[in-house]
């Protein structure tokens, strides 16, 4: 039996992880932990998992945890999960300060336990046919890449700078960096961003567009928006083009829907791809079982958040910033 | 009833022509073209009579120049004319230099004859409809936009001309130009652009082949992605396409030429595949714009796209060049 404890429920990807966890054989939610009691006993009921006031005897009793807090607070239970020698499975991003990121990978380190990160969009059959596509030279060179990773405006705690670190940028800039930085093998370099608060009344971005460089020699765009509308059907989208010399290939990673009109609720669109999050838990289960290193790693996420943080001064530049 | 000179019979005369000519049966119709063999086959088409440039502007019967010549010709061609007393309709870019476009439009300024340029993404009807639908269907504010144009190579050009950035100023002059003087019309002026192509910022070049992506900020707060391609191979089933979506404060408004398709052919003659994926209509947006353009003529008033629009509209392009260049940032005054 492999046992899996929940810290934080903050994140709405902590319902889809325990509900992926759930379908698993030989699979224990030890229990689920939140700062805040009412969304602890509200989620654990919607969930029919046990709540937990004790931290610290939650973690104790579990072989990993996955830590779907506010992104500030992520580094809080990863760092009391690794010092009791359990393994983490982080919701992105990693942390809102590489101050945060880089302890967090290095006491992982020190203590010798895996510190996965929840990029499920590397995981999308579609990616990893991109990868093999590029690798074979279907393209040529590749020159430019347009991406897009837009969504709802989210509201709730994203929206408070203080626990979410920032706005769209934040949220929506990691899964493709993360992609890119997989299918090319190459570090993003430098970055150009511009954003602004122009939907919502807000503390923090609801648009952004960057500008990357890439060590591979490449330029990148990238939408970042919350600009679905809530009358849109679909939460939102990741898409990317990859232009070569050769060929352009289309990502649209989400697009596997099914279009639902109903009078009663409006219409919908519905998903029957292969459920990413599942593929992610069962990585982390694998993680756990055989003690190999993850797909994508705590480092994927430091490496992800660089960017977030150099697109963040380059905002207040103005200009186009090393990413560091 | 005019009498219209148009000097080059590539694929633009071709359009124009075909359009004069659902426009009105009988109006007299001149072709202008060096290649006396593309001269001829536009004048069999469509009755027009073959002329060179000198007999078209002695002949003062012809009181319409219409210019669908390479871009690095326009500026001449239509100084000419406007001197010779025409009006002109001039194809999109107006030129690739803002000298020379405002060399132009100081020369019909003189004239006092009307000046058009060939901006006909006005014209296209899922695009004139925007700023209606935004406002009927309370879209709100338009705060943010992407537009995507773009597919193979134009290679169909005389010397393969596109290819040479000194020529047609490589798909930012040539094609999202489009897309700029579209979203000056929808959103006013535009303060800085960030932009790379692989024409002018990539290592990695290859001939007739050209990707360029421009962020834009604009005066009113709003932000804009704009992607220009000629980077899809020859040959593909579908050759080019355009794509936008539109954020309002209050809700957005999408089109893309890939999902909204009115028909699809599929067959096999004498084992040679054929694929067709196409949105036919009676409506004709160049016929339109000319339409549009006769029309002033005819009622000595302001004609919808007139120089000092095309000049703006080629500046934000110029800035794109310049940023995709520098690799910068561009501020839209320093492109003079
Ligand atoms: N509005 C649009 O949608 C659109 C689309 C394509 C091209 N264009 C523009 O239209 C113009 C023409 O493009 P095209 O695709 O038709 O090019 P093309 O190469 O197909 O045709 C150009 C023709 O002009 C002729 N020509 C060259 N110099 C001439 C001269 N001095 N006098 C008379 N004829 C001359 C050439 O022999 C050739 O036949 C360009 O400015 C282009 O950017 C606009």
């Amino acid at each position: 039996m492999t046992k899996i404890g929940i810290l934080g429920i903050a994140h709405m990807h902590g319902y889809s992880y325990a509900r992926a966890l759930k379908g698993m054989n030989d699979v224990e939610i030890t229990g689920l932990y939140d700062d805040d009691g009412y969304r602890m006993n509200k989620a654990c009921r919607d969930l029919g998992i046990k709540s937990c006031e004790d931290l610290e005897e939650l973690v104790a009793g579990s072989d990993g945890v996955i830590v779907t807090s506010e992104n500030s607070t992520h580094r809080k239970f990863v760092e009391i999960a690794a010092r009791k020698g359990k393994h983490v499975l982080c919701e992105k991003p990693i942390a809102t300060t590489l101050e945060d990121a880089n302890a967090m990978v290095e006491i992982c380190k020190e203590n010798n336990v895996k510190l996965q990160m929840a990029f499920p969009v590397r995981y999308s059959a579609s990616v990893r046919k991109a990868k093999e596509i590029i690798r074979a030279g279907f393209l040529g060179d590749v020159i430019n890449l347009v991406g897009t990773n837009h969504g709802r405006m989210p509201g709730g705690w994203f929206t408070d700078p203080e626990l979410s670190g920032g706005g769209a940028v934040m949220d929506h800039t990691v899964h493709v960096v993360d992609t890119v930085r997989w299918l090319l093998d190459c570090e993003f370099t430098t970055v150009y961003a511009t954003f602004g608060t122009l939907i919502y009344d807000i503390q923090v971005e609801d648009c952004g567009l960057e500008m990357f460089k890439l060590s591979t020699g490449q330029y990148m765009t990238l939408d970042c928006s919350w600009s679905r509308p809530r009358a849109h059907p679909y939460w939102g989208d990741v898409t990317l083009r990859i232009v070569g010399t050769k060929g352009t290939l289309f990502l649209d990673i989400f697009n596997s829907k099914i279009e639902v009109y109903s009078n009663e609720s409006g219409s919908s669109w519905e998903n029957y791809g292969d459920n990413l999050d599942q593929l992610l838990i069962e990585e982390f289960v694998e993680v756990l079982r055989s003690g190999r290193s993850p797909f994508t790693i705590g480092e994927d996420g430091l490496q992800a958040l660089k960017v977030v943080c150099s697109a963040y001064r380059s905002f207040e530049e103005g200009t186009e910033t090393k990413i560091v | 009833m005019h009498s219209i000179a148009i000097l080059g019979a590539g694929m633009m005369g071709n359009v124009h022509a075909r359009a004069y000519r659902a426009m009105n049966q009988t109006s007299s119709l001149w072709i202008v073209d060096p290649v006396a063999s593309r001269a001829g086959v536009l004048a069999e088409t469509y009755g027009a009579a073959v002329a060179n440039f000198e007999e078209v502007l002695e002949n003062d019967g012809i009181d319409i120049v219409d210019i669908c010549t390479p871009t690095f010709t326009h500026r001449d061609l239509a100084i000419s004319a406007l001197e010779a007393g025409k009006h002109v309709f001039c194809e999109k870019p107006v030129a690739l230099k803002l000298r020379d476009a405002r060399a132009m439009d100081e020369a019909a300024g003189k004239s006092g004859k009307k000046f058009m340029v060939g901006h006909v993404v006005r014209f296209f009807p899922q695009y004139s409809a925007v700023k209606e639908l935004s406002v009927a269907r309370n879209i709100g504010e338009i705060v943010m936009a992407r537009l995507y144009r773009g597919g193979s190579f134009p290679s169909h050009g005389i010397d393969n001309w596109f290819a040479d950035p000194e020529k047609s100023g490589g798909v930012f002059v040539d094609l999202s130009i489009h897309d700029f003087d579209f979203l000056r019309t929808l959103l006013g002026p535009v303060t800085t652009v960030e932009a790379r192509s692989s024409m002018l910022s990539s290592d990695k070049q290859k001939s007739s082949f050209d990707h360029g992506m421009a962020i834009l900020k604009f005066e009113s707060g709003a932000l804009v992605h704009v992607e220009g391609s000629w980077a899809e191979p020859p040959g593909m089933p579908v050759g080019f396409g355009t794509f936008y979506e539109f954020i309002g404060t209050r809700g957005m408004i999408t089109n893309s030429y890939e999902r909204e398709t009115t028909l699809k052919l599929q067959t096999s003659i004498e084992g040679k595949p054929k694929y067709a994926q196409e949105n036919p209509a009676h409506f004709d947006p160049y016929a339109a714009e000319l339409e549009s353009f006769t029309l002033s003529v005819d009622e000595d008033k302001e004609v919808p796209v007139n120089g000092r629009e095309a000049i703006e509209s080629l500046r934000i392009a110029l800035a794109a060049n310049l940023s995709a260049k520098l690799l910068r940032p561009v501020e839209l005054s320093e492109v003079h």
